[in-house]
């Protein structure tokens, strides 16, 4: 209970984003062997730019899996969820961010949203407002940034997915290794080994991690993490990969934990970058007043391709 | 019967002499088989993990199975500290508990030189550290507030730890108003601290092909896209997990503590590590203990078995035939492919006292034998023929008692019960063939042949023949660097006067006159403490207590009784409630439901009890904050009202979420502290619970119709097996008890002289358990598991008596001469056994470990009881009674005052 509300100052568009593109370019630099500072910058940049005036309808999949004919499938019914989310980069140069997130499905969890002003800068803490249309109450959710060290590694709306697995930045605290090159699903391939270095360790759940990445298109195709015991116990697969506003990013995502067997596949059912997002809407009304919010939402599905 | 008895006791007399033409090929097939046995042996696996103890079928194990899978793992370590300032928020004590959590929940920088030298650990040790998932203490947990529509989890304690005693003050109070803190981090006299380490055991999964060889670029069958169509014919690849092996916990707690026990630290706490971990790591430590008092025991039996027979081969054969009847067992086991047990000690005890028992009965009587004259040969076809048969019978009686140990139907138990019994049957066989052929070449009073080896011509066998006749004198020289100082001491405080047995046959002699003077006094006594000790057995309790088997001056006493007054509880029990179908527990019904059974068993169980946890606390707390009104603490009336709490508890933190209900929402479970009792209340408070849970689940069973309600955890499964354990060991040992009855009134081919010979054999194995009944010593498992060895070792040497006296009846038909016969020959083997496994038993009383204290004080007291049945009260009760023993025309004067006059 104490840990509730740890993870809750992360934009939730950030996250998502973040996840597909993240994918597309940390490993860029371990490849071609350019200095981090530099690819990490280009990165960040990368993203935001990206991000800007984004729209997106994402819907995470979860089961228990088995193998039917050769084919993962899922054992039992599986828990699907549906989530709208969009996103304005504000304030001067565009470094602050707003965004708002609203789930769709399941019905039991209908109309639950979260709005989160991020700042650039370091000095003023992050705003995160949580709406539980059930209870219809909006509470402002406060973790002081100075906190931030202390956060470990969570799931990414209670899927197989967590924050430490998209994860930019940071590059100084592993080592990387390639293992070796070669052609992968018709693809020519990297396959880069990174290992947390010792204080990164005790943070991260895993012990290693190997990335398959496209190195034409420069995206990870597939990622096998270890435990500290260097047994598999999770991996990424990277599906329909498209070139999204001019970036190559998968489409669909499925993290496999191979110990409880069971998977969430992530797929963007919709992203649609530069539409027009006007501020009002990113306010607390979004939140609690349904008709409001519809009529927006209306307005960016229309947008949306 | 008798006519058998008497058979085999010509066939057991002429045994020596007929094995002496092929006792090179003996020699030959006993080496052989001891290099296969040998060879064997290396591949000896002993299974220490406990998941033994439990079949996988049992339901109880299923659930604790599922609950792992599920939950994680419930064995963690719990360090209570007492701050010697008095006070666990002082900047002091903050300041290095804060140190603390920091090291162990920063343990990869264990390949660090410097810490590893600061800690004075080897890496290997310090890596175990790994296990480690997660440490709490109050230096790094988090509060929940909600003030003024703001929901926020910061530090109880800021990082930077204040100085002023004011917001150290407020910190305090703070830390009392959170309802999951108190007792859990912290007493509620805030004299007391806890740490609390979550750890990996038993939750390591055991990933088998690993494909290691496979290309890391080989094709996966990945398709491009994933469909969530659900396909009931696919396949779930379980994975298993690795069994906890106690040599894991113990580099783990060494590694731990090296962290808390710096000086610096250990001048402002003491601490009490509670959990598997140290535990394992006290009885790692009572072991060794324990292994230095079995050396002790061995010294003894050595000492004692020199000074009573002054023979070299007295003392190396009868080890010989233990070293060799347990090698048997053990490579016997291996090339079954059987993995053993701990359990194995117990079967080394009890081949050591019957290998013993039947050696010092061979050499005791081959000595008597000779000292009256016989040449080698002749004493050794004596000795055999008197002692054979109540070998064989002490045999097959121990055999029958171990055996019996399979009626408890635990499959660890019934590979004991045959093991050992086959380590008897193994001693009996090496007694019986191969002793008579070691003796030939090396025995007592060993003729001098000096002469003869001049004369031997100089060839390759008699070369040999010389050279183990150095290795033998040099051997035994080194034996006597070690011995003479000894043995120049006890005979300086006159140990050696007593041990040395001159004083045993004057006062053989004197038994019967005295017997036959106090006979009936004597009848009455034992009488009297026969029934005393049976009605001391009715009121024994059956109950094992973790603490309770270590003396008080264990440091782990005191821990338990600190950590059940001040903090949480010792102990800890699951209930697992799986609805069988999704999202039901996110139905108020269910919560509810759990709720009021909290509330229940805390109310009716407030002695055990100390704190309860599930879901539906989760949901109240998250319900209040949510609403800022305390009125809120409750289970809302709506299913998606509680969907909803949940889905911010579980996208925070799905680990935390998954560690109290299932990913599908069907399982959940509650968790309950307690106190630590014996398993005696906890089996009684067991089933106390079990009725609750019918009375508050069985409502839903309409809603939810394969609900099912278990109770499991490690701890409940522990008291489960002990408490189990002790019913079916008890009912076991009545069994020997009757199997052993009926085996003597069969042998001894009388209902009068078997029901008269079972009420001395009774006495010593009704002695332990009726003290421990008058003195309210409860029975523990392992005492009841020591039982059938003591009833064994106890029994054995009655049977020698009487069935040598009955040997003798049938011979003269002149029972004063049997009495005399049996109490100066059988008397004095008898005697010898009793003090060298009376004496090696005793050694034992002095573990600190009280399970291995209690067998030794009470296997040594049935041992010395069954000596004085044998002397005293079987020779009243043949007076009283002149028992015929089914012979007829037998001398029945039995007056040996006149004699002795």
């Amino acid at each position: 209970m104490n840990r509730l509300l740890v993870t809750s100052n992360y934009s939730l568009l950030v996250i998502v984003l973040s996840v597909f593109l993240s994918l597309s370019s940390v490993q860029v630099y371990a490849e071609t062997d350019l200095n981090a500072r530099e690819i990490m910058e280009k990165v960040d940049e990368e993203s935001r730019k990206s991000s800007d005036s984004a729209f997106t309808r994402m819907k995470l999949t979860t089961c228990k899996y088995g193998l039917s004919g050769g084919k993962v499938k899922c054992a039992e019914k599986a828990r699907v969820k549906l989530v709208e989310s969009a996103q304005i980069n504000t304030g001067q140069d565009n470094k602050d961010s707003k965004s708002i997130a609203i789930i769709l499905e399941p019905s039991s969890e209908k109309g639950i949203g979260m709005l989160s002003y991020s700042y650039d800068d370091s000095d003023r803490d992050n705003e995160t407002w949580l709406y539980l249309s059930a209870l219809g109450k909006v509470k402002r959710i406060s973790v002081r940034n100075s906190d931030d060290e202390e956060t470990e590694s969570a799931s990414i709306f209670g899927t197989e997915m967590t924050t430490e697995d998209q994860e930019t930045g940071k590059l100084d605290d592993y080592t990387y290794e390639l293992l070796g090159q070669g052609e992968f699903r018709g693809r020519e391939v990297a396959v880069i080994e990174s290992i947390p270095k010792p204080h990164r360790l005790s943070k991260s759940s895993y012990g290693k991690t190997q990335s398959w990445i496209d190195t034409e298109r420069l995206i990870t195709l597939k990622v096998q993490m270890f435990d500290k015991y260097n047994n598999p116990i999770k991996k990424l697969e990277v599906g329909k990969v498209e070139k999204i506003n001019d970036v190559w990013m998968g489409r669909s995502l499925t993290f496999f934990n191979t110990v409880s067997n069971r998977l969430t596949n992530m797929k963007l059912e919709a992203i649609n970058f530069d539409m027009e997002i006007k501020e009002d809407f990113l306010t607390q009304r979004a939140l609690t007043d349904q008709a409001f919010r519809e009529k927006f939402l209306k307005d960016l599905r229309k947008q949306a391709k | 019967m008798k006519e058998l008895l008497l058979s085999l006791n010509k066939y057991f007399a002429i045994v020596p002499g007929q094995l002496r033409p092929y006792r090179k090929i003996v020699l030959i097939l006993a080496l052989l088989s001891t290099f296969f046995m040998g060879y064997g042996a290396t591949r000896f696996v002993v299974d220490t993990s406990y998941e033994v103890w439990f079949s996988e079928e049992d339901p109880a194990v299923k659930s604790l199975n599922e609950f792992r899978e599920q939950f994680g793992s419930d064995d963690g370590l719990f360090i209570v500290y007492e701050a010697k300032d008095g006070d666990v928020f002082s900047n002091r004590s903050l300041s290095l508990i804060s140190e603390i959590t920091e090291v162990l929940d920063n343990d990869e920088q264990i390949s660090d030189e410097t810490w590893l030298n600061q800690y004075g650990l080897t890496s290997k040790v310090a890596e175990t550290l790994k296990h480690i998932k997660r440490v709490q203490s109050l230096t790094n947990i988090r509060i929940q507030k909600n003030e003024n529509d703001v929901l926020s989890a910061p530090l109880l304690v800021p990082k930077t730890i204040p100085r002023d005693v004011n917001i150290l003050g407020e910190i305090k109070s703070e830390a009392g108003k959170q309802s999951s803190l108190p007792l859990f981090m912290f007493s509620k006299d805030h004299r007391f601290g806890a740490i609390s380490i979550t750890t990996d055991f038993g939750t390591i999964p055991l990933i088998e092909n690993q494909n290691e060889d496979q290309s890391l670029f080989s094709d996966d069958d990945w398709n491009d896209d994933f469909e969530d169509s659900v396909d009931d014919q696919a396949v779930l690849q379980k994975v298993k997990f690795k069994d906890i092996e106690p040599t894991l916990y113990f580099p783990f707690m060494q590694a731990v503590s090296a962290v808390y026990e710096q000086p610096r630290m250990l001048e402002n706490f003491d601490f009490y590590p509670i959990g598997t971990s140290s535990m394992v790591e006290l009885v790692w430590g009572t072991m060794i203990q324990a292994a230095f008092l079995l050396v002790g025991m061995l010294i003894i039996i050595n000492l004692l078995l020199w000074t009573l027979f002054r023979s070299a081969s007295a003392v190396v054969l009868p080890q010989l035939a233990i070293g060799l009847s347990i090698l048997f067992v053990i490579g016997g086991l291996s090339w079954l492919n059987i993995a053993s047990t701990t359990l194995i000690g117990l079967t080394a005890m009890l081949v050591i006292a019957v290998g013993v028992a039947d050696c010092v009965h061979v050499m005791s009587s081959y000595l008597l034998f000779r000292r009256s004259g016989s040449a080698h040969e002749q004493a050794l076809s004596q000795a055999y023929g008197k002692v054979g048969v109540p070998i064989l019978l002490t045999t097959i009686t121990t055999m029958a008692g171990m055996s019996s140990l399979a009626v408890t139907g635990m499959p660890q138990f019934v590979l004991f019960g045959f093991s050992s019994a086959a380590g008897v049957g193994l001693a009996f066989l090496y007694t019986i063939y191969l002793l008579p052929v070691l003796l030939d070449y090396w025995h007592p009073m060993q003729e001098k042949k000096v002469s003869n080896v001049v004369q031997e011509k100089k060839t390759l066998i008699s070369l040999m023949k010389a050279f183990f006749k150095l290795i033998q004198i040099k051997a035994l020289k080194f034996l006597c660097f070690f011995a003479k100082p000894i043995i120049n001491l006890s005979q300086r405080i006159g140990l050696a006067w007593l041990l040395g047995a001159d004083w045993l046959q004057p006062l053989l002699d004197k038994i019967p006159s005295f017997v036959q003077r106090f006979r009936y006094a004597v009848v009455v006594i034992f009488f009297g403490v026969f029934g005393i000790c049976l009605y001391g057995a009715t009121q024994v309790k059956i109950d094992s207590n973790l603490v309770e088997l270590f003396s008080d001056d264990v440091p782990i006493s005191q821990a338990y009784d600190i950590v059940d007054e001040h903090m949480m509880g010792t102990g800890n029990m699951i209930i697992v409630v799986n609805t069988g179908e999704s999202d039901a527990i996110t139905d108020p019904a269910v919560l509810n439901a759990m709720s009021r059974l909290q509330s229940q068993v805390k109310e009716s169980y407030s002695k055990y009890i100390i704190r309860t946890n599930s879901l539906a606390d989760l949901v109240k707390e998250t319900h209040a904050i949510m609403q800022d009104d305390e009125q809120y603490r409750t289970i809302p009336d709506s299913q998606i009202t509680v969907s909803q709490l949940l889905y911010l508890f579980n996208s925070a933190n799905p680990e935390e979420r998954r560690a109290l209900v299932s990913d599908d929402y069907s399982k959940s479970h509650i968790s309950i502290q307690l106190k630590n009792a014996g398993s005696y209340e906890y089996a009684k408070f067991f089933e106390g619970i079990r009725k609750d849970i019918d009375n508050e689940f069985d409502t839903l069973k309409d809603r939810y119709p394969n609900l099912d309600v278990e109770i499991t955890g490690t701890m409940a499964m522990m008291m489960r097996l002990a408490d189990d354990l002790s019913r079916n060991q008890f009912k076991s040992l009545a069994i020997a008890a009757v199997v052993i009855s009926c085996l003597l009134m069969v042998t001894l081919g009388s209902l009068q002289a078997g029901a008269m010979s079972i009420v001395p054999n009774l006495i010593p194995a009704t002695l332990a358990f009726g003290l421990m009944g008058l003195f309210g010593i409860p029975l523990d498992t392992d005492t009841l598991m020591i039982a059938p060895l003591i009833i064994g070792i106890a029994v054995d040497d009655t049977i020698h008596f009487i069935s040598h006296y009955r040997m003798s009846l049938a011979e003269n038909n002149d029972m004063r001469l049997a009495l005399i016969g049996a109490i100066k020959e059988v008397g004095q083997a008898v005697t010898f056994t009793t003090l060298i496994l009376g004496f090696g038993f005793f050694m034992l009383s002095f573990s600190d470990y009280l399970g291995l204290a209690k067998i030794g004080s009470f296997g040594a007291l049935a041992i010395f009881v069954a000596l004085l049945c044998d002397l005293l009260f079987f020779p009243a009760l043949i007076m009283i009674f002149k028992p015929k023993f089914g012979q007829k025309d037998v001398e029945d004067n039995l007056n040996f005052i006149e004699v002795a006059k």
